[in-house]
């Protein structure tokens, strides 16, 4: 099994690197060349418009997807045709929340929340569950909802759930898939700022995909504009602010020109 | 490359993806069984199963065994009158219903009922990404999901078929007895000297193997689910097609093999 020595990575350090990647699907093409790297603490948000392989990225970084060609390296250790097995460690250490929450409506909260708990550790104790699930319920704002079906929440409160379960085994990296997708105003803070908590908290290195400009800028050390098949800037947030790139401008300005072929 | 024809159920026919379908399905079949025997595998889990799928399937099971051998009964009864052994009604019925009906009727009950659930809970489960979740969280989506729906069919698919053929027997012998004045004793009497150990377990045998294609089947097509909710319905209506279509050859494959031991 792939081992992973992660406290050799110290603040700063690369940890997440993609290398000429390239994917399609069928007829398709995404990715022709995708360059990026992560380094540890930081959060960075992914963005471009609709249909530019943003969420690609994330899902071929727990193996989800899996790359045409180049390299994608978690760690210092290459992820590119290693076994279902071996991601076991890699999804131990980077987790996913995905855009549709992906909770098990037939569990109640405490359950979806011990469902990786038990997997990483079958002989974990009820009450040591107890105590982790109340922990990142109220990390995320949410206590004493354990016995709630995800059914009966709302979309804001089943996204911090979803939540709650990414960090329950506490991971690494934390992947957010389009994370304000479909919240109002007020969750959308909410959720921007439980980004930021999490790098704060647990010193969590975040990978952000978005196309929620007001959010990325809010939490992002920085940003990364996909066009065209690639990246065609990663710079700080503060620096894609001013850019004068044609076609993040605007994207960032909201005019449609260039943007979907217009 | 000649084009795929698609019918109304957006099912693509052509000869590389029947085969696709058939490889990918005995991948399935493979590491299915495999991992029936990993440490995965949850108990509680597998009783879950047999507890939602076995008894709510037992009213439908017992309504349509009842009917079905009373209607047998009649038919034969009739039929069998014209040669003046009408009082043999019980031989050919029980002798119908255990080798033929109990395990055919069951596993097209079972594919109907269970399998299109199957299909649509896993299928509802691929589209809102719960399957991917469970591999991003670590575990093995063919262990914590397939294996114990499988588990749970084969062993409750038996246990429906000798419940169906009891029942189908006796609504035969109401309709013997009613219609056709065969005593109710001299029924079962007969039926007891008629049938031998082969023909049950034949059927029985039959529904071990029809309760493993029926999960396998509806596992497969809700597992690979595409297109959001309308896949959903997609592959739950490919699920029941295709349970009929391929129970059935099975069930003449299985036949004569049977037979020919």
């Amino acid at each position: 099994m792939l081992e992973f020595e992660t406290e050799k990575f110290k603040k700063g350090d690369v940890i997440i690197t993609y290398k000429d990647v390239w994917k399609g699907f069928e007829d398709l093409s995404v990715y022709e060349g995708l360059n990026l790297e992560i380094k540890k603490g930081e959060t960075v948000s992914i963005m471009g418009g609709s249909g530019t392989g943003k969420t690609v990225a994330l899902k071929m970084l727990v193996g989800l997807l899996t790359p045409d060609r180049g390299d994608i390296t978690v760690f210092g250790k290459s992820v590119i045709g290693i076994s279902e097995k071996d991601w076991v460690p890699v999804r131990q250490r980077v987790s996913l929340l995905f855009q549709s929450n992906a909770l098990f409506d037939s569990l109640d909260v405490r359950d979806n929340l011990a469902y990786p708990l038990r997997i990483k550790d079958p002989n974990i104790a009820e009450a040591e569950i107890d105590r982790l699930v109340e922990e990142k319920l109220g990390l995320v704002g949410l206590p004493g909802i354990e016995h709630k079906k995800p059914s009966d929440l709302s979309g804001g409160m089943q996204k911090r759930v979803g939540l709650a379960r990414a960090i329950v085994t506490e991971p690494d990296v934390i992947l957010w898939d389009e994370p304000t997708t479909g919240l109002d105003p007020i969750n959308t803070r909410r959720i921007g700022s439980l980004i930021i908590r999490m790098n704060e908290v647990l010193g969590c290195t975040s990978i952000v995909v978005t196309h929620d400009i007001g959010t990325a800028f809010e939490v992002s050390d920085r940003i990364a504009f996909l066009f065209n098949k690639r990246l065609i800037l990663t710079d700080t947030t503060e620096n894609v602010k001013k850019t004068d790139v044609p076609e993040v401008r605007n994207f960032l300005d909201g005019r449609f020109q260039g943007l979907y072929g217009e | 490359m000649p084009k795929a024809k698609t019918n109304p159920l957006n099912t693509t026919f052509s000869l590389e993806t029947t085969l696709m379908w058939m490889g990918s399905i005995t991948l399935m079949g493979a590491q299915t069984i495999r991992r029936m025997f990993s440490s995965g595998v949850e108990f509680s889990e597998i009783i879950h199963q047999i507890k939602v799928l076995g008894i709510k399937s037992l009213t439908i099971v017992s309504l349509t065994a009842v009917f079905s051998g009373a209607v047998m009964g009649l038919q034969f009864g009739m039929a069998m009158g014209r040669f003046g052994a009408r009082e043999m009604v019980g031989q050919v019925v029980s002798m119908a219903i255990l080798r033929e009906l109990g395990p055919v009727l069951t596993a097209l009950l079972v594919g109907g009922r269970i399998g299109s659930g199957m299909a649509a809970e896993l299928g509802s489960m691929r589209v809102t990404e719960q399957i991917d979740a469970i591999r991003i969280l670590g575990a093995d989506p063919i262990t914590k999901l397939i294996v114990p729906r499988v588990l749970a069919t084969v062993i409750i698919s038996p246990l429906l078929t000798v419940w169906a053929d009891l029942i189908g027997v006796m609504g035969g012998a109401v309709v013997a007895n009613t219609e056709f004045g065969v005593g109710y004793q001299y029924y079962y009497q007969s039926v007891f000297d008629m049938v031998e150990i082969a023909d049950f377990t034949s059927g029985v045998g039959k529904s071990v193997f029809f309760g493993f294609l029926v999960s396998l089947i509806a596992c497969h097509e809700g597992f690979n689910t595409k297109g959001g909710t309308e896949g959903v319905g997609h592959s739950t209506t490919r699920t029941v097609v295709l349970l009929s279509i391929i129970t059935l050859i099975a069930d003449f494959l299985l036949t004569k093999i049977f037979l020919m031991l």
